[in-house]
């Protein structure tokens, strides 16, 4: 299945699998070809009528994306004829455009713009009137559509079709009436990549609009830590904070999608009541304390510590080395949420390291099971020091605040948190701030086994990237 | 036919609908005539409209049901076609064509004219219910120009006073 053929593209020899996708395979050669409604993940639709080519031999130009790779074709999208088509093509997509790029969130990224300064007529023919439809629609699930900025290229359609099979999209009436409507409202977990796969700017984040400009921002490529599938993501970000999570294409686990919450990820790392540095607990208000007179105060003290499963196998493994014997070590595992696999990307276990733990914990000759947490807990005196590493995401708190009860019998708690202060944090004397998933290098184990990246952004809380940061506290 | 109304909001009779033993044997048999559920759609949205003269809310959940195909899919349908109706109609659906050749035997005027005699507009049912009156694109019948269509009848050619004749003796 994978028997190469080689044609020519503009005149230059390119090699393609045989019977593989004209238009992609166009791309995957670095040539450039306009299209909106073509997407690797989705079926064929060939309405944008963008990627038109003409091939020796045949007498009309026809759309790439609708063509496969055969042993010596030669294609050509760069003559005259072409040319005119795709210009006049766009004329047509822009006819009823209501321009608003200034206030428009896809600007910067959209397919629209990209392709007006190629393809443009700056000068508009237009003599009718536009036709006007509904700007700002919620269609639920943070999920903004502007029907007038729509090219009705159909990939929202095909999504809700083949990806979530859920039907919520379709397009209603016809001619320049037709529009993209949704019947009732979005209900899939994964509707924020409709966002993404859109090309312009008719479908916008209710969480991302209006929050910054795409081109003030830097991605940082790193991994999901919503779940245990661990998707391939890319954070974007800024000096002043995160804004928004999107799935890089993987084929091993996530293909090109991700789910909703997964989007969510990134809230605590540059929240505003994200712990920043460490702090003493003054009659249930947290004020900065100095690191060292903690220190001081847990000195000589037994020490048990909780750990979550939102570290990294390097923190794992540094962690023990540290520990050696010297103290009580229990993992502390979020319990589950929802089904244990929804059959597209999410699943239920929401331990994004578990196994990383579990690896660790058992090359250590140490017991990771909830039965040894139990234990741990159990076995608190007053004179222990307790230290909790707070889960970066706690889904469910509730779960939280029970073992937070729980070790109220030791004389000293201390919380490591990468994330917010909860009011449940209370019962600490002291927190101490540690890297977020997004202000630190390593590994991690998803579900399958898999070693998945997670890569340093910009940081946001006065944390230590020293990952002996956590072993450290035993040895004071 | 909601290509004049700009709202999406599927309207609902208020009341569940199902068809008669009678139409659901008729479904029965459309569906024997096509390869897949699909195609017989547009019969039975027709058929639907036989029993229940408009589409509301109910029959297409009840059709979405019955043939296993996503609601969204049949108002797709619906919305692309002029004469599936998804708001309330009369009684009696009168059909003027004003395409070219009755236009130019002076369609669009006897459609303008019924629809300020009957002070009505578009689709919208008459004060007494009779009627809804609904321009057409071409009934295929050019040589009755200017023509109507009546409920299943058509009639032509007419002029406005024999139109306005003609519907005012309808039930």
């Amino acid at each position: 299945m994978t028997e190469k053929v080689k044609l020519k593209w503009n005149g230059k020899d390119i090699e393609a699998v045989k019977g593989s996708n004209l238009l992609q395979a166009a791309l995957d050669n670095g040539q450039e070809v306009a299209h909106y409604c073509y997407h690797a993940g989705l079926s064929i639709a060939g309405v944008c009528r963008m990627c038109m080519v003409e091939q020796d031999g045949v007498p009309r130009p026809f759309p790439a994306c609708n063509a496969t790779c055969g042993e010596g074709m030669v294609v050509r999208n760069d003559t005259p004829k072409i040319k005119a088509a795709v210009e006049n093509t766009l004329q047509f997509h822009l006819l009823n455009h209501p321009l608003d790029c200034p206030v428009c969130d896809q600007a910067g990224e959209c397919g629209l713009q990209d392709y007006y300064m190629k393809h443009g007529q700056y000068d508009s023919q237009m003599i009718d009137k536009k036709v006007h439809k509904e700007k700002v629609q919620d269609i639920g699930k943070n999920v903004m559509l502007d029907a007038e900025r729509c090219i009705l290229c159909s990939r929202c359609t095909r999504f809700t079709e083949e990806v979530t099979k859920t039907f919520e999209l379709g397009i209603l009436n016809r001619g320049d009436h037709a529009e993209i409507t949704v019947n009732e409202e979005l209900k899939n977990d994964y509707a924020q990549n409709l966002v993404d796969i859109c090309p312009v700017g008719a479908l916008t984040s209710k969480d991302f609009r209006f929050k910054q400009r795409v081109w003030f921002l830097e991605e940082v490529y790193t991994t999901c830590i919503g779940c245990e599938t661990g998707c391939s993501v890319k954070v974007s970000q800024n000096k002043n904070g995160a804004y928004r999570v999107k799935p890089v294409f993987d084929e091993t686990v996530n293909g090109h999608w991700m789910c909703d919450d997964g989007r969510q990820i990134y809230k605590h790392v540059s929240s505003p009541t994200r712990l920043q540095v460490a702090s003493e607990n003054m009659n249930g208000l947290f004020v900065p304390a100095d690191e060292l007179n903690i220190k001081e105060a847990v000195k000589g003290k037994k020490a048990k510590f909780i750990l979550s499963t939102s570290l990294t196998n390097q923190e794992y493994e540094r962690f023990f080395h540290e520990v050696g014997s010297k103290a009580e070590v229990a993992l502390y595992t979020l319990p589950k949420l929802g089904a244990d696999f929804d059959g597209i990307l999410k699943r239920g276990d929401k331990n994004a390291n578990l196994r990383g733990a579990e690896h660790a914990f058992k090359k250590a000759g140490k017991d990771s099971t909830p039965a040894a947490l139990d234990k741990l807990l159990n076995s608190i005196g007053s004179s222990d020091v307790v230290y909790v590493v707070v889960p970066e995401i706690l889904y469910n708190e509730d779960h939280f605040n029970t073992l937070l009860t729980k070790i109220e019998k030791a004389s000293m708690r201390i919380a490591l948190t990468p994330g917010e202060t909860l009011s449940s944090m209370k019962v600490f004397n002291y927190l101490l701030p540690v890297p977020s998933f997004l202000e630190k290098e390593g590994d991690i184990v998803n579900f399958s086994g898999d070693i998945r990246k997670l890569n340093a952004g910009l940081s946001y809380g006065e944390t230590t990237k020293d990952i002996s940061y956590y072993g450290n506290w035993v040895n004071v | 036919m909601s290509s004049h109304s700009n709202t999406h909001v599927s309207h609902s009779q208020g009341a569940p609908f199902k068809f008669t033993a009678e139409n659901l044997a008729k479904y029965e048999e459309l569906l024997t005539r096509y390869d897949d559920v699909e195609s017989a759609l547009l019969p039975v949205l027709h058929l639907v409209q036989e029993q229940n003269r408009w589409l509301p809310i109910e029959a297409i959940e009840y059709v979405s049901e019955l043939m296993k195909i996503p609601e969204i899919s049949i108002k797709e349908v619906i919305s692309f076609y002029d004469m599936f109706y998804d708001i309330p109609v009369a009684r009696n659906m009168v059909h003027v064509c004003t395409n070219i050749t009755c236009s130019m035997f002076g369609g669009r005027e006897i459609y303008q004219g019924l629809l300020k005699h009957f002070d009505t507009d578009y689709l919208t049912p008459t004060r007494d219910g009779r009627i809804s009156l609904q321009k057409m694109e071409c009934l295929g019948a050019c040589e009755m120009a200017p023509c109507m269509r009546i409920n299943n009848d058509y009639v032509g050619p007419v002029d406005l006073v024999s139109a306005i004749h003609k519907l005012e003796e309808l039930p």
